[in-house]
């Protein structure tokens, strides 16, 4: 079963904020497609729109191959888990769960079968009898997660299921959810602003900004070759920088000329650079090219790693990230950690922070 | 905590026992008045009556224009309780739920308009409209029944909407709607037993509202269908005693549906609230 929006538009009444603008986006059968973004980027009207509560004022909605975009939601069969759970508070979690199947007409013993395997899949046998307020807000979550998927929808949306979490349970619940979507080989879409949740969960991330999509791919894809500087900045930490490419091999930056393993841009053309902390060697001295020497500024310890702004002689700063103790005077940067992107990058230099637009 | 801060709290907790007390003895002493003067049987210029006596709550027993507004206040507020919320609920629930801020601004405004303006202004009203040839219906019981509920409505309202947007109604209506229900079982299955304790919250305040009301209903009700507070003015010509008791059958009327109320809640709290 696959989810398809195609060219779709929408803008709010009265609002520039919040629509999407000719977005297209596919998830595939048995897939987990995390769509992910800051605040008002659009992923939770996109989400809105394939769900059905939204009528895109262009483009389509494709389930299946089919148009679904004139169909009404409670006719396109598919499982919304919403960010604050939206259990019904007078029924128990046995009749929250039972809802779906009872509106389809099934049979009282069919849906007793059918509630009890969902309770136990989601760990929640012994809850059954509970009402929503009793329960904490990881097993409002479990009952959420069960009522969207007890009806075999034909696809799960998931509306920043985690947002009302604390950070345990959180980690947690990631696990639980990926456990549940495997057990159900259902087509999923996550919407999150948690880039670190996206990554972890998704067989694909679609990085979303100002309504547009701007990248889709495999986690690793968009970490290791983000398309622009905004998804390099908003996915993972980075050092981003304006460049100018000398040749194949080197670039020259406010940090000084920098080797790269290899650009595919011509000499003399406008590039950014991607630095990504953690790629960054702390060391003592040169150890060959970019090699820095400076200081540290602001040193973090993070627990198992340790992340500090280098600042160089030359006046720039870096963010650093190492699993290494003690003082540091001189960092290494490899030539493969240069990615080099099309331009588009701050003009003044600076850290791109998680979560953070640095443009 | 500090001396000083156990000193200021302490002082903080007496003044607010004070302030409690004189409230206290403010609302409770007339009315414990009332009680004492309903079974007095002398009561002139003395603080309190002399003698005991059942007598004013007999004659009160035995008067037809007593037993007949008693009759009316009750149907009149069973009605206006039934109307308030075959009334209230669906234009709660299109205020509470409606995208469109005009629409939602001059419903509000419009709900709103009996409680800003006096009784007296809506009475005079009534009389205007309904004494013409045309509409000739002033002092019909149903009138009564009508105005009450323009009264009372504002009250309903303000309850169930506030009950709906905490609920977050639209967001529980599109999970429904996400699940399957149509339009109306969305509305059987999720709004209305998620209404029904401010259903009954609502009731209790439109039935004490009701049965209290003096100003509009005096200016509008006719003589066959006055209703309890009405005649009760009449008493107050008449011996203090049998005053005395007319309110104090008024004070239990009022105590009778706010328990009633009360108890439909508790009813309700105990089949939809409890977790085993």
């Amino acid at each position: 079963m696959t989810i398809a929006i195609r060219n779709a538009s929408f803008t709010y009444a009265g609002s520039g904020n919040g629509g999407v603008r000719d977005i297209s986006l596919t998830i595939n059968e048995g897939e987990l497609l995390a769509v992910i973004g800051p605040s008002g980027c659009g992923k939770s009207t996109a989400l809105k729109l394939i769900a059905g509560f939204l009528l895109p004022q262009t483009g389509q909605i494709l389930i299946n191959g089919q148009d679904a975009t004139a169909i009404a939601p409670r006719q396109r069969n598919l499982g919304v888990v919403f960010q604050n759970y939206s259990l019904f508070p007078h029924m128990t979690v046995a009749g929250n769960i039972a809802y779906p199947l009872k509106l389809r007409g099934m049979s009282r013993t069919e849906i007793g079968e059918r509630v009890g395997q969902v309770l136990v899949a989601v760990s929640l046998s012994a809850m059954a009898e509970r009402f929503p307020r009793a329960l904490s807000g990881g097993q409002q979550q479990r009952v959420a997660l069960a009522r969207a998927l007890v009806f075999r929808p034909q696809a799960l949306l998931l509306d920043e299921p985690l947002s009302a979490l604390d950070a345990n349970l959180r980690l947690e619940m990631r696990d639980e959810i990926i456990r549940l979507q495997r057990l159900y080989g259902i087509a999923t879409l996550h919407i999150t602003h948690d880039q670190e949740e996206a990554m972890s969960m998704a067989d694909r991330v679609a990085v979303m900004h100002e309504g547009r999509i701007l990248q889709v791919g495999p986690p690793r894809d968009v970490y290791d070759k983000p398309a622009n500087h905004i998804v390099a900045a908003f996915v993972g930490q980075s050092n981003l920088m304006d460049a100018v490419v000398l040749d194949a091999t080197r670039v020259r930056t406010a940090l000084g000329d920098l080797e790269v393993a290899d650009s595919v841009f011509a000499p003399g053309q406008a590039a950014t650079v991607v630095i990504r902390p953690e790629r960054i060697q702390p060391c003592d001295s040169a150890v060959s090219g970019n090699t820095f020497f400076g200081v540290i500024t602001i040193d973090r310890f993070l627990g198992a790693v340790r992340r500090f702004d280098f600042k160089t002689s030359g006046g720039q700063t870096l963010k650093v990230e190492t699993g290494r103790s003690g003082p540091c005077n001189a960092i290494h940067i490899p030539p493969d950690a240069v990615q080099v992107i099309a331009a588009g990058a701050p003009k003044t230099y600076k850290i791109a922070d998680t979560g953070a637009h640095s443009v | 905590m500090s001396a000083a801060a156990i000193g200021f709290a302490g002082h903080r907790t007496g003044v607010g026992s004070s302030t409690l007390a004189l409230y206290a003895l403010y609302l409770c002493v007339p009315i414990a008045l009332i009680i004492i003067g309903s079974f007095g049987s002398v009561w002139s210029n003395t603080l309190l009556p002399s003698g005991f006596t059942m007598r004013w709550y007999g004659q009160l027993w035995h008067d037809p224009t007593f037993q007949r507004a008693f009759l009316t206040s009750l149907w009149v507020c069973i009605s206006t309780v039934i109307g308030c919320v075959v009334l209230g609920v669906p234009l709660a629930y299109v205020v509470a739920t409606t995208r469109n801020p005009v629409f939602g601004l001059v419903a509000r405004v419009l709900y709103l308009m009996p409680v800003a303006a006096p009784a007296v202004v809506l009475g005079f009203g009534y009389i205007l409209a309904f004494s013409s040839e045309s509409l000739p219906f002033l002092g019909a019981g149903w009138l009564t029944v009508a105005a009450h509920i323009v009264i009372c409505l504002p009250y309903m309202l303000s309850t169930l909407v506030a009950d709906l947007r905490l609920q977050g109604i639209e967001a529980l209506e599109q999970a429904a709607e996400s699940l399957g229900a149509p339009f109306h079982r969305r509305l059987i299955d999720i709004v209305l037993p998620g209404l029904v304790h401010s259903i009954a919250a609502g009731a209790i305040l439109v039935a004490t509202l009701s049965i209290g009301e003096f100003q509009l209903t005096n200016l509008i009700a006719g003589f066959l269908h006055r209703t309890y507070p009405i005649v009760l003015l009449q008493a107050f010509y008449g011996a203090t005693g049998f005053a005395c008791a007319a309110t104090v059958i008024l004070l239990l009327l009022a105590l009778l549906a706010a328990c009633a109320g009360s108890w439909v809640d508790r009813g309700t709290t105990g089949t939809a609230g409890t977790t085993p």
